[in-house]
């Protein structure tokens, strides 16, 4: 019964690639990737200094390195306190630029990259702030 | 001695590095956020500024920790860090009590999993 006998072909030779996804189903999967990646990037905002790091960078700025020791809530604590001040550091800095972009005679319009002089001109306020 | 110091010193840089490496990412999720970019200079700049803050927030939460009669830094002492900035002392005080009522419901959770 050739009908049977192709279906037993079939199943012995399974086709090595997935049928082509017809194009929308294509589309469809990117637009979940990269709905995937989105939730990731919201993920990577709140990006913290890895507790361990912290920890370790801070003991060895403590002047008794050996005595002084830091809760697990505080270094979190502190984490927040360290992602809060590079985040504000990036968003000024972003502010800044902006700011100069707009400049018609600006001499730096170039792009809009985030440069060492915009951190410079942010440094003294946040640094009062933090 | 001097072989400690240099122990010292290498230890000193690979944390930087490390910093760095974290603030590399933290950077890229935020340009992400405000449609821009930033040069691999102003990453540069930005560890030693963070290095240069912690090493005065780490003698501060000794000191702090010590004026109260302990060895161990607690939350109150992190707290004080951000005395002069109310808004920022409203953060991290909320921060800190979401944590506490966190680890009330979980017991012993190890905070955020990551």
């Amino acid at each position: 019964m050739p009908p049977r006998k192709a279906a037993a072909a079939a199943a012995k030779n399974p086709p090595l690639l997935p049928p082509p996804a017809s194009r929308e189903e294509q589309e469809q999967e990117q637009e979940q990737e990269q709905e995937q990646e989105q939730e990731q990037e919201q993920d990577e905002s709140t990006v913290t200094v890895p507790p361990q790091l912290l920890q370790r960078i801070l003991q060895e700025f403590f002047e008794e390195k050996k005595k002084t020791r830091i809760s697990q809530p505080a270094l979190n604590a502190t984490g927040e306190y360290t992602k809060t001040f590079i985040r504000e550091a990036i968003w000024r800095a972003a502010a800044i630029r902006k700011e100069s972009g707009q400049d018609p005679g600006g001499v730096k319009n170039m792009g809009s990259f985030l440069e060492v002089e915009d951190l410079e001109k942010l440094t003294p306020q946040l640094l009062l702030d933090f | 001695m001097s072989s400690d110091t240099e122990v010292d010193e290498a230890l000193r840089d690979r944390l930087k590095s490390a910093l760095w490496f974290t603030i590399g990412k933290i950077v890229d999720a935020e340009c992400v956020t405000l449609r821009t970019n930033a040069s691999p200079q102003f990453i540069a700049a930005l560890t030693e500024l963070v290095w240069t803050q912690l090493e005065n927030v780490g003698r501060d939460l000794e000191s702090f920790a010590k004026h109260a009669g302990r060895t161990t830094v607690n939350t109150d002492d992190v707290l004080l860090l951000a005395r002069r900035n109310d808004g920022l002392e409203e953060l991290l005080r909320g921060f800190v009590e979401k944590e506490v009522a966190a680890g009330k419901g979980k017991g012993k959770g190890k905070g955020r999993a990551r």
